[in-house]
């Protein structure tokens, strides 16, 4: 078989490929277990189809070079194909994914946490007018190294509702990643970064873009993203001088919003959390072996003020979505109530939810009273749940008609 | 506010939550439909899932008793234990939901049907099932072969038995009188010891030698034809050697396979396919047979092969005649094949999938290769969808 045959062949399976990966994100499974709007199905996967189509193109411009008058010689159309077959595997890997993430939840197997982290993130995207994401199970590296898509990963698999805070980050990267607003500051953090440290610029957007999606967590959703964090995600434990770096750095971070928050001049919410979460977490550090020596990373020494975030988060960015002195208040109303009800014996009673109830007043309840009577972590657990499903199953009331905070001129 | 917690608290916090997620692990495990295919694997996933859980049970009481040095690093380790079988557990569930629901058109019950036709040759029972993934690729810690989305080539079918041959290498046993002996896990930790890479290496040419040994041309022709890249022809990878010498190896297994002359010609077709596109990609070696293979590849070679003629040797194809004459058939565009052909030796996907390669390489062009497909697909998938 002449080798321009099986070249064509490669060019032929791999359209085919494309095409196949393609339809699929056209064609809408059918999930009686856990109905996905339309719109969101179509956000989640329209990069993926149009990524595909991409790649279909240029498969369709190669195949036509080759065999027109293009003169494109078969060593660089094996060049060009292997290229296209490199980035068509990453799109097939995420379509995958995706599938798989969205029949895993069909069969609830995920106890209804993506549901809740759905739920969640709607609440955050309702206000920057932007599409939503689909939260889907993920593993841990996937988690880590995917780029930010209309998706939100739950990690697989914690279904528990304490880490329910966490996917605020998973909103946050796309946020960072697509708002106009902030596009300025996070340049100049890169630029200042890149500049300071002579690191990559890929590397430093990479360790300031996972910074601000913590400070953007803290700021949407309260203490209570920084309990999760620190008391159930980060690890002390640290095998190299880098991975200690970007673990105090995330810890230095969500610390300093919440106390950017607790100290804010017009909306002081005074919750003293991140001092007792920074003394909690300096204890498990000391407690552990020196971390082995070893040559660290450029970006050890990255600092953003989490100050300047979070005032740049408040004026110019996102004030309706910030995390307010009432908010907390309702938290404490709630976590006092549940604390003195474990302190008498009694059988802990769910609030009643009003339409203006968001997922974020019952998380920071529950994380209030879990850091006072650490046995709420067990028997907390499934009324804190119920009521997250109550407030994300139950009916909202747009902002205008509930008087929350309107943006600043 | 309390402000008594220690670092102890927060251990345990860590350790019970990690006890929930092997809890909702099982459920997942046990959750696998259908029954035949969960039956496959539950059994011994719960076990090791039971074992972690255990140990993180004894952890957290362990703490529960006092401060405990080396608690925070024994939580690491088993964290970072559990994160990969996790991950393996979730592409697992995923992928028996995806076949459920019929995502892979029955791709995947087709490739497990060949693993189940080779394994029952062997003595070494695989007890898994083949699911969709983005590439090819065998899971130690649950056995499962991932099948390469969105493929579902027919052509492409035989890349899955190098798979199995990740997992029945380290599976070949004898017993020395007082304890049982795995050759191959000494030959790889020998390898590791020479240089680090070669484990994997050597993983790699024990696969191919495998995945050629149990069936026949079939598996070098896929590689040529459809897998193996020509531009990374002579590039060795950390994982993998290069093309080149892979195919090589896969030759050589196929020059001692026997002096059928239709085979030989099966083989110089196969060389030639893969000499003329690495040629026109610039990366053409002229390497043939074991002579040319250089070191270490040619004591893998013949280690290996050593191996599967003592540990398998009833698993090797031997249905080529069978394949010749399905290919005649194939070839002449008739209806489908006389489905008799081939049952009764054992090896009737085998005999099949390379019936149609011959039939592929004979055709005058390229056109019938999609009706020689689908034909030879519904000899072995009658009634399923079709493949290209």
């Amino acid at each position: 078989m002449p080798s321009s045959m099986m070249l064509q062949g490669r060019i032929e399976a791999l359209e085919s490929h494309l095409n196949r990966a393609r339809e699929a994100t056209e064609r809408q499974l059918d999930l009686e277990g856990t109905p996905v709007d339309p719109n969101d199905w179509k956000n989640a996967f329209e990069s993926i189809h149009d990524e595909s189509q991409d790649e279909i193109d240029k498969i369709r411009e190669l195949r036509d070079q080759l065999d027109g008058t293009g003169g494109l010689d078969l060593s660089e159309g094996w060049r060009q194909l292997a290229a296209i077959q490199k980035e068509s595997e990453r799109i097939f890997r995420e379509c995958l994914d995706l599938l798989g993430g969205l029949v895993f939840r069909d069969r609830k197997l995920d106890d209804d946490i993506c549901h809740l982290a759905d739920a969640l993130i709607k609440e955050q995207a309702f206000h920057f007018g932007k599409p939503t994401a689909i939260a889907i199970p993920s593993s841990d590296t996937a988690v880590l190294t995917t780029a930010p898509r209309r998706i939100a990963h739950v990690r697989f698999p914690e279904w528990d509702v304490w880490t329910l805070p966490l996917y605020a980050h998973e909103y946050g990267r796309l946020v960072i990643t697509e708002s106009d607003r902030i596009r300025t500051f996070v340049e100049k953090q890169e630029a200042d970064a890149v500049h300071k440290l002579g690191a990559e610029q890929s590397d430093v957007e990479q360790r300031v873009r996972l910074l601000l999606a913590d400070a953007f967590g803290a700021f949407t959703t309260g203490p209570a993203y920084a309990c999760a964090l620190l008391l159930l995600r980060l690890d002390p434990v640290a095998l190299t001088p880098a991975s200690r770096a970007l673990v105090d750095q995330r810890v230095g971070m969500v610390c300093g919003m919440v106390e950017a928050a607790d100290d804010a001049e017009d909306h002081r919410i005074q919750t003293g959390i991140h001092g007792i979460l920074a003394e909690w977490w300096a204890q498990a550090i000391a407690s552990l072996p020196p971390v082995p020596p070893g040559p660290g990373s450029q970006l050890d020494n990255l600092t953003i003020d989490p100050k300047s975030v979070y005032e740049q988060f408040s004026a110019s960015s996102w004030p309706n979505v910030r995390y307010e002195p009432e908010d907390w208040l309702k938290a404490l109303e709630w976590g006092a109530a549940w604390v003195k009800q474990l302190d008498e014996n009694q059988q802990p009673v769910k609030p009643e939810v009003q339409p203006t109830t968001k997922l974020r007043d019952a998380l920071n309840a529950s994380w209030y009273v879990r850091m006072r009577r650490p046995a709420w972590t067990t028997i907390g657990a499934e009324i804190t749940r119920s009521l997250c499903e109550e407030i994300a199953d139950g009916p909202t009331e747009p902002p205008e008609k509930t008087g929350l905070a309107t943006p600043k001129p | 506010m309390s402000g008594g917690t220690s670092s102890e608290m927060l251990l345990r916090n860590r350790v019970d939550a990690l006890i929930a997620q092997i809890d909702a692990a099982q459920s997942s495990v046990a959750s696998i439909e259908p029954n035949e295919l969960r039956e496959r694997v539950e059994v011994r996933l719960l076990i090791e899932l039971g074992r972690r859980r255990e140990e993180a049970r004894e952890l957290s009481s362990a703490i529960l008793d006092g401060p405990q040095s080396g608690a925070w690093t024994h939580l690491f380790v088993l964290q970072t234990d559990l994160a990969g079988l996790f991950e393996e557990i979730l592409a697992l569930v995923e992928g028996a939901a995806l076949r459920a629901a019929s995502f892979d058109d029955g791709y995947c019950h087709v490739a497990d049907a060949m693993l189940d036709e080779i394994v029952r040759k062997t003595d070494v029972p695989w007890g898994a099932f083949t699911v969709l993934g983005s590439r090819e690729f065998y899971a130690r810690s649950t056995r499962v072969i991932r099948v390469r989305y969105p493929s579902r080539s027919f052509w492409e079918l035989p890349v899955v038995a190098h798979e199995l041959g990740h997992f029945l290498g380290p599976e070949l046993k004898r017993t020395d009188g007082a304890q049982w002996v795995h050759p191959f896990v000494d030959m790889l930790e020998e390898a590791r010891a020479d240089q680090p890479h070669y484990w994997s290496w050597l993983h790699e040419v024990f696969a191919d030698i495998f995945a050629t040994h149990v069936l026949g041309p079939c598996y070098g022709l896929a590689c040529a034809f459809d897998r193996f890249d020509p531009v990374e022809a002579r590039d060795h990878s950390a994982t993998h050697p290069a093309p080149n010498t892979r195919m090589a190896v896969i030759a050589a297994v196929l020059d001692g396979s026997g002096a059928i002359e239709e085979a030989a010609w099966v083989r110089r077709a196969m060389l030639t396919a893969w000499r003329s596109s690495t040629g026109d990609a610039g990366t053409a070696d002229g390497a043939e047979g074991l002579g040319a293979l250089p070191e270490p590849f040619r004591s893998w070679f013949t280690a290996s092969s050593d191996l599967l003629a003592e540990f398998l040797p009833t698993a090797g194809y031997n249905g080529w005649l069978r394949a010749m004459l399905l290919a005649q058939q194939l070839t002449a565009a008739d209806a489908p094949a006389d489905v008799s052909l081939g049952h009764s030796d054992g090896q009737r996907i085998r005999n099949v999938v390379n019936g149609a390669w011959l039939a592929r390489l004979r055709a005058v062009d390229d056109s019938t290769t999609p009706r020689i497909a689908r034909q030879a697909w519904q000899l072995i998938a009658p009634g399923g969808s079709e493949v290209a």
